[in-house]
């Protein structure tokens, strides 16, 4: 009798686990999103609009020597409900997490207001729900499972901005130049980087609008088994860094950029990159469409700053020292 | 100059212009609160005013009283947090210069450049939706009465 009331508390508990408004999963996979209905702390900031809390702090966690970040004492958590916290060497991280909490100046703050914040709660989580031990329901609520992540990764990669070259007698051949100019090295680097993770050489199939004229992508399946391989080599905190690039960046190539300089001391050759390289190469053809036709307020600016600072923030997530 | 010193004068920056515009909005919020204490004291005062059966000395009190909190409001209302110097500094400089000291290699001052375009980037992508979206901070008091003004209404004070 004791057992069974223990196994339903164990039960009623794991329905209880919040998602909350903050850390909403980036994850195109289908998530289930009818948890974040419970009355939580930041449930509460979305829906009465009011600041609730006056102080922002980080503290250390005594256990795990961890830094948090504390609303008045108490944790932020995460939407699994895990603590909002980094390593104790990350000072700085925390700081800006920290700032992030305590720049907010009015209650109606939505989910873009805290880019930092609900990328760490994304590795955060999908490292918790890919332990060891974890219970299987953590994966399907924030839709943390690897395979499936991987799947919907490697559409980028037969897609990817980076291997799609436009027609050489558009605007004057000046895109085309830029272009060949900044990712036939790319190409030929990542196609060296990934053949580590395959016994065969690969080469990755581009689509050139003078070849190919208009159709789609599609990379060959040894190209793809060894991107699933690099996709199985990440930590669960690298691949959710991963996953946020690739979504903002719309290549699968700009990710392994991104992490090749922030997450390894030692960047393979060729692959060292600026931040705003990469920003740049994945917007390139929006630069000189917009030098040519002008910029659309609303978009084309918003866009641009859209994806630079969550291009900034997966590298200040992926730092290692 | 150096590229440590280059990078560190980014960071001021980037966290003054960040800080600045929370702390500006900020204040607002603190003040309008204020305002809505002092005008909600100064109707107390108004209702005991209206009473008939008080002393003179309480009644001389009461005008004192009025008196003080209308100075307050009106000092209040003067100020504008916008012209505020203090704004143009980063309260605690010492966390940013550690950092920048202990940082020895490129990949640390590129890191922290990161940073500062991270801070950048945030703001003014904040600033551009704002912009863009003048409703979005707007209270559901404000939203009603400008809805009721389109339509010629005036909502009751």
């Amino acid at each position: 009798m004791s057992g069974l009331l223990r196994y339903s508390r164990n039960f009623t508990g794991a329905l209880h686990r919040q998602v909350r408004w903050y850390a909403s999963p980036v994850s195109p996979a289908g998530v289930d999103d009818a948890v974040d209905k419970l009355k939580t702390e930041t449930n509460r900031l979305s829906q009465i609009a009011k600041k609730f809390w006056d102080q922002v702090s980080v503290g250390e966690n005594v256990q795990n020597g961890k830094l948090v970040i504390q609303l008045d004492k108490k944790p932020v958590r995460t939407p699994l409900g895990n603590h909002l916290a980094v390593d104790k060497d990350r000072k700085i991280l925390a700081r800006l997490l920290q700032k992030e909490w305590s720049n907010i100046s009015h209650g109606s703050v939505k989910t873009h207001a805290l880019p930092l914040t609900s990328l760490i709660a994304r590795c955060i989580d999908l490292e918790a729900a890919n332990a060891e031990g974890a219970h299987p329901d953590l994966k399907v609520k924030i839709g943390g499972n690897r395979n499936e992540l991987s799947n919907s990764l490697l559409r980028y990669l037969d897609t990817d901005t980076i291997l799609v070259f436009s027609p050489r007698d558009e605007l004057e051949g000046k895109l085309r130049a830029a272009q060949d100019d900044m990712y036939l090295p790319i190409i030929g680097s990542v196609e060296k980087f990934l053949s580590q993770h395959s016994d065969k050489p690969i080469s990755l199939q581009i689509l050139d609008a003078d070849l190919h004229g208009l159709r789609g992508n599609a990379q060959k399946p040894e190209t793809l088994a060894a991107a699933r391989k690099f996709l199985d080599s990440l930590s669960a905190w690298d691949l959710a860094i991963f996953e946020k690039t690739v979504l903002t960046t719309k290549s699968f190539i700009c990710g392994i950029l991104l992490l090749q300089n922030k997450a390894s001391t030692d960047p393979a050759k060729g692959l060292q990159y600026t931040m705003e390289d990469i920003a740049r190469a994945a917007t390139l053809e929006t630069i000189h469409q917009t030098e040519r036709w002008g910029e659309v307020e609303d978009t084309h600016d918003v866009d641009k700053r859209d994806i630079r600072r969550n291009v900034h923030a997966a590298a200040i997530a992926a730092y290692k020292a | 100059m150096k590229p440590e010193l280059q990078t560190y004068k980014s960071l001021i920056k980037a966290f003054v212009r960040a800080d600045r515009t929370a702390r500006i909005a900020q204040r607002a919020a603190e003040r309008k609160q204020q305002l809505a204490l002092l005008t909600y004291r100064r109707m107390n005062i108004a209702r005991e005013q209206a009473k008939k059966d008080i002393d003179p000395s309480t009644r001389m009190k009461l005008i004192k009283d009025m008196a003080t909190l209308n100075k307050r409001v009106e000092i209040l209302k003067q100020k504008a947090p916008e012209n505020d110097k203090k704004l143009l500094f980063v309260q605690d400089t010492s966390f940013l210069r550690d950092q920048i000291l202990s940082a020895q290699d490129d990949r640390h001052i590129q890191h922290l450049e990161d940073i500062a375009a991270f801070v950048d980037n945030q703001r003014e992508y904040d600033e551009l939706i704002e912009r863009y979206n003048p409703g979005a901070r707007m209270s559901q008091e404000e939203k009603v009465k400008r809805t009721a003004n389109k339509v010629g209404f005036q909502m009751p004070s």
